[in-house]
């Protein structure tokens, strides 16, 4: 065989698939256009999804260098592919939520991202609603600063160079994970800082099974066929 | 008369070639070797972080936590001891094959440093906060243009080799080693530019991702391995390779489904259901291009199988060979519905890695490197105690680690299919898979010390003055 043809053969097995797997998909989630909410059918207005805040996008970032990904997933996936759908900590948790369905993941959900992180690993629990099941802003600090003072069986690590040692002076800050006096007898207190509170944000505002308009639903598409 | 007299020509001829790669090829072996045990000692301290994460994370190692960690393990594994070892062996190969000595060998061993450079900083980037979260992409932005500019300047080196080769035949191996220069060089820049310099790729990102670890794997890490196996085996065993159209149809075969594979980790994501189909679909076609090469080395082995107890390199080479084939079976089932549901998103796709990189991979390069280091260097291996001990203690370790990951892994996943089952009870199930993969790595670790040891002993020209390669048994007495 020639060397021309050769590379000609390698080049065509393999850019093939480069097109097809790659570039193509990547038009139409590149292309993808937020879809309006139907006044009538949902009974609600605006947009899905709307956008996203700059410290959410920032938050996105911290997720990604600590490496997060390596052991949480953003995916739901639908029920032909496991009980994630009835999970209660992958859904919206609470009692009063357990064994109701929480909508699998869409495209538009990640649209705000420029390159979600899905995750490949689950060795913790699926982020996809983390923001509904824990609203509480100092629960989360509490736990990125010391995991097992929450859960003793977590293997989380500790996120505790995300926080900052500052003197106390009056009362301790709403967000101050502990409070303690140093050896020369100054009060001292240890709060986030700007990377722990963007991080906070970013899994705050993770509520990807949200509510999503008629058009996007399964039986609107089924129909549509 | 005349036989005997090309015979000695040959074997000059040989010599001369292997004079002018010395320098280089020693270059990368080593190098790759040093990167092995520094990949060996992040795997072992990041599968001991997973389960325990205060050990060594109190105060200022902060840095050492596993969402670091792993990254870390990785890179230096794939990029450090992976690439390193087959820059030395393609070299090594490509002037053999080709009967070119090599010309400007400092060219190469600078760029060689470009790479290693490269790669340090990386992992240092890594470790200070600045990975990126890519699953083996992790590197800042700004080191992969040098990483890929190395690796190109190395190909042309490939390719002007082979267009002024001295032989007529074109060695399957030299297809392997050309393609896995294209393919790398086309796949490793899509994947960054996608997914480093493309805004608003969205949930398909991941893909991307997915379809890199994928072509990684297949169309670099294989065919290398596979470059070494179609040498080796011939070349121990003394026979030409059994069937020219099997190794033809393994090369296309592989070259056809290979750039299709690595979606299916994403099956059931959030993307169109045809994608992670199609790459599913492709990487249980895979399974055709790997048995007709393994059917081809079988036969080509023939009744020689005695040689596989008592040359080092087949010996390597022989379970590169049977790991590939029980890697694709394997990557076959998980790319199903029915068990890939169980095995996606848990650590056996971590097990299935380590199957194909180290059982495979590795392998195939240890069988590589123990021919290529006395001809290089002109004393033969110190001690066939230490080549037996590196064996064995590299097949268990490695078993041991990808049975407990891929089995830890299938737990894990059927109990994240339980739907009253919590974090808590799938975290429990895999800690004890996980405990033996850390255990598992002391044996690794204690390999490849040893290897490295040997090595550099053979380095120093401390090797035993013979003219007759160090067997691990008597050839004779099992022919």
């Amino acid at each position: 065989m020639r060397f021309p043809t050769f590379i000609l053969g390698l080049a065509v097995t393999f850019g093939a698939p480069w097109y097809l797997l790659v570039v193509k998909p990547y038009q139409f989630y590149r292309d993808l256009e937020p879809v309006a909410f139907d006044e009538e059918k949902d009974e609600r207005t605006g947009m899905y999804p709307e956008g996203t805040s700059g410290a959410v996008a920032y938050g996105e970032m911290i997720f990604k260098r600590e490496g997060c990904v390596q052991c949480h997933t953003q995916v739901i996936r639908p029920s032909y592919a496991g009980m994630d759908t009835y999970k209660p900590d992958f859904g919206k948790g609470g009692a009063e939520n357990k064994g109701k369905y929480s909508r699998s993941s869409l495209p538009w959900d990640y649209s705000a991202s420029d390159n979600a992180p899905l995750g490949f690993v689950r060795n913790g629990p699926d982020l996809s609603n983390v923001g509904y099941r824990r609203p509480d802003t100092k629960w989360h600090h509490q736990h990125l600063y010391n995991p097992r003072s929450i859960n003793e069986w977590s293997t989380m690590p500790s996120f505790a160079h995300l926080y900052e040692t500052k003197v106390l002076r009056g009362k301790p800050s709403e967000e101050a994970v502990a409070v303690f006096t140093d050896d020369n007898g100054y009060e001292k207190q240890v709060v986030p800082t700007y990377n722990a509170e963007a991080l906070v944000q970013y899994l705050q505002s993770r509520k990807l099974s949200d509510a999503i308009p008629a058009s996007l639903k399964p039986e609107a598409t089924a129909a549509a066929k | 008369m005349s036989d005997q007299n090309s015979q000695s020509e040959d074997a000059l001829q040989r010599t001369v070639l292997d004079r002018s790669t010395k320098l280089p090829v020693l270059f990368f072996i080593t190098t790759a070797v040093f990167w092995l045990v520094v990949a060996t000692i992040l795997g072992f301290l990041s599968s001991v972080k997973v389960v325990n994460p205060e050990f060594m994370g109190d105060g200022w190692l902060y840095w050492t936590h596993y969402g670091r960690m792993q990254p870390a393990f990785t890179s230096s594994l794939l990029y450090g001891w992976g690439f390193n070892a087959a820059f030395g062996v393609m070299i090594w190969m490509m002037a053999r094959l080709c009967r070119v000595p090599l010309k400007n060998p400092w060219t190469l061993v600078a760029l060689g440093h470009v790479w290693n450079i490269a790669l340090t900083a990386g992992i240092l980037g890594i470790f200070a906060g600045h990975g990126t979260g890519l699953q083996w992409l992790e590197f800042p932005d700004f080191i992969w243009p040098v990483m890929l500019g190395a690796f190109i300047a190395i190909t042309v080196w490939m390719v002007v080799t082979y267009r002024i080769r001295q032989v007529k035949e074109t060695y399957i191996s030299l297809w392997y080693m050309l393609g896995a220069c294209f393919w790398f060089t086309w796949t490793f820049a899509t994947a960054n530019i996608f997914l480093r310099h493309v805004e608003k790729t969205g949930a398909y990102g991941a893909a991307i991702n997915a379809w890199y670890t994928g072509t990684l794997v297949l169309l670099f890490f294989v065919p290398v391995g596979l470059a070494s196996l179609y040498f080796i085996v011939p070349k121990i065993t003394g026979r030409p390779i059994a069937n020219y159209q099997l190794s033809t149809i393994g090369f296309w075969g592989l070259a056809l489904f290979g750039g299709w594979t690595g979606i299916q980790k994403l099956m059931a994501g959030p993307l169109p259901v045809w994608i992670p189909g199609i790459s599913g679909a492709a990487t249980i076609l895979v399974l055709v291009p790997i048995l007709a090469v393994a059917v081809n080395h079988y036969r080509t082995v023939g009744d020689k199988h005695s040689l596989i107890s008592s040359s080092p390199s087949l010996r390597f080479s022989f379970t590169a060979g049977m790991s590939l084939v029980v890697w694709g079976i394997v990557s076959a089932f998980m790319a199903t519905y029915g068990l890939g549901k169980y095995t996606q998103f848990t650590i056996a796709n971590e097990g299935n890695m380590m199957l194909v990189m180290y059982l495979f991979f590795t392998s195939a390069m240890f069988g590589m490197i123990y021919f290529m280091v006395p001809r290089l260097v002109g004393t033969e291996w110190f001690s066939a105690k230490l080549i037996r001990q590196h064996y064995w203690f590299t097949v268990y370790g490695m078993i041991g680690i990808v049975v407990c990951l891929v089995g830890g892994g299938i737990a894990q996943g059927a109990s994240i299919a339980t739907w009253d089952n919590t974090a808590v009870g799938a975290l429990n199930i895999s800690v004890g898979y996980l405990i033996g993969s850390a255990a598992c790595w002391v044996f690794i670790g204690y390999s490849n010390l040893m290897f490295l040891l040997h090595l550099i002993l053979m380095i120093c020209r401390l090797g035993r003055r013979s003219s007759e390669p160090t067997l691990l048994r008597d050839a004779t007495a099992h022919a």
